[in-house]
């Protein structure tokens, strides 16, 4: 049987697809363009395949060619970012009585409302496990812009989700809690 | 995508890193763990959220993309894989022409 060359890049390739497109239904906030971006990544992948020195990271090598094409094609398509201030600020002026939302589907929705940065940093550093260099890496930035986009996305969140802080007991609910 | 294009794409070199980054030397996507760690950064925009709640958020970040990790890939997705797989020319095969 012939061994074909690519046989262990295939296999890596396919082995790597549900976090691929986890990362992906992530970064775009919907699943069909999420499939198309992953098999553009794969095509991609696949053609430069003799660029991957084996041994090193293939994960966030696959991870740096997806989130390049979906943040170019974002700015080729001049797609409207979210409102996220809007929407923040909608969101902190809902009255006297913030209920504290714990819910998996309102951690979901607060995680749609960061900038893409934001959430491409989380979820790299937070869900995938990278370390704050490999993030770095892939994102193509400084390790200190990832920290600062990981904080910001946390802090976001949890005002998003009005989690409160140890500080808000004998404070005003409607006060926001810190500077956004 | 109807036909998949399996020439090299030579215009689009820049979006995949040359083999000799310096992230990729790294053997695993292993990172250091984030849990109940609190971030005292001087870049940091914000302060440090306690760590029970950057807890919570992670273990709500873990839960939602776990299950994104374990939703089913579609078959197009793992038909293309195979034949991309498939495309590569068997030297074997070649020579026996």
């Amino acid at each position: 049987m012939t061994i074909k060359p690519s046989s262990g890049i295939h296999h890596d390739l396919v082995a790597a697809t549900p976090n691929l497109r986890a990362f992906a239904i992530s970064l775009c906030g919907d699943v069909t363009m999420a499939n198309d971006l992953v098999q553009e990544t794969m095509l991609k992948a696949w053609s430069n395949r003799d660029k991957f020195t084996p041994g090193t990271n293939f994960k966030a090598w696959l991870f740096t060619i997806l989130r390049n094409t979906y943040f170019s094609d974002l700015r080729r398509s001049r797609r409207e970012i979210q409102d996220v201030d809007g929407q923040h600020a909608a969101l902190m002026s809902s009255g006297p009585e913030q209920e504290c939302h714990l819910e998996l589907k309102d951690f979901v929705r607060a995680l749609e409302q960061l900038s893409p940065d934001q959430r491409e940093a989380l979820i790299l550093v937070g869900a995938e496990g990278f370390s704050y260099d490999e993030a770095a890496a892939v994102c193509g930035c400084a390790v200190g812009t990832v920290k600062s986009r990981v904080n910001r996305a946390r802090n976001k969140i949890a005002e998003i989700m009005a989690i409160p802080t140890v500080g808000d007991i004998a404070s005003d609910p409607t006060l926001p809690t810190q500077a956004a | 995508m109807g036909e998949h294009d399996m020439t090299n794409r030579k215009d689009q070199n820049q979006e995949c890193p040359p083999a000799n980054s310096a992230h990729l030397q790294s053997r695993t996507a292993k990172g250091e763990g984030v849990d109940g760690h609190t971030t005292h950064d001087k870049d940091a925009e914000h302060p440090a959220l306690d760590s029970r709640i950057q807890g919570l958020i992670g273990r709500q970040l873990r839960t939602h993309y776990d299950q994104l990790i374990n939703d089913k890939v579609p078959d197009n997705l793992l038909k293309l894989l195979e034949d991309l797989a498939k495309s590569e020319v068997d030297p074997e095969k070649d020579q026996k022409r």
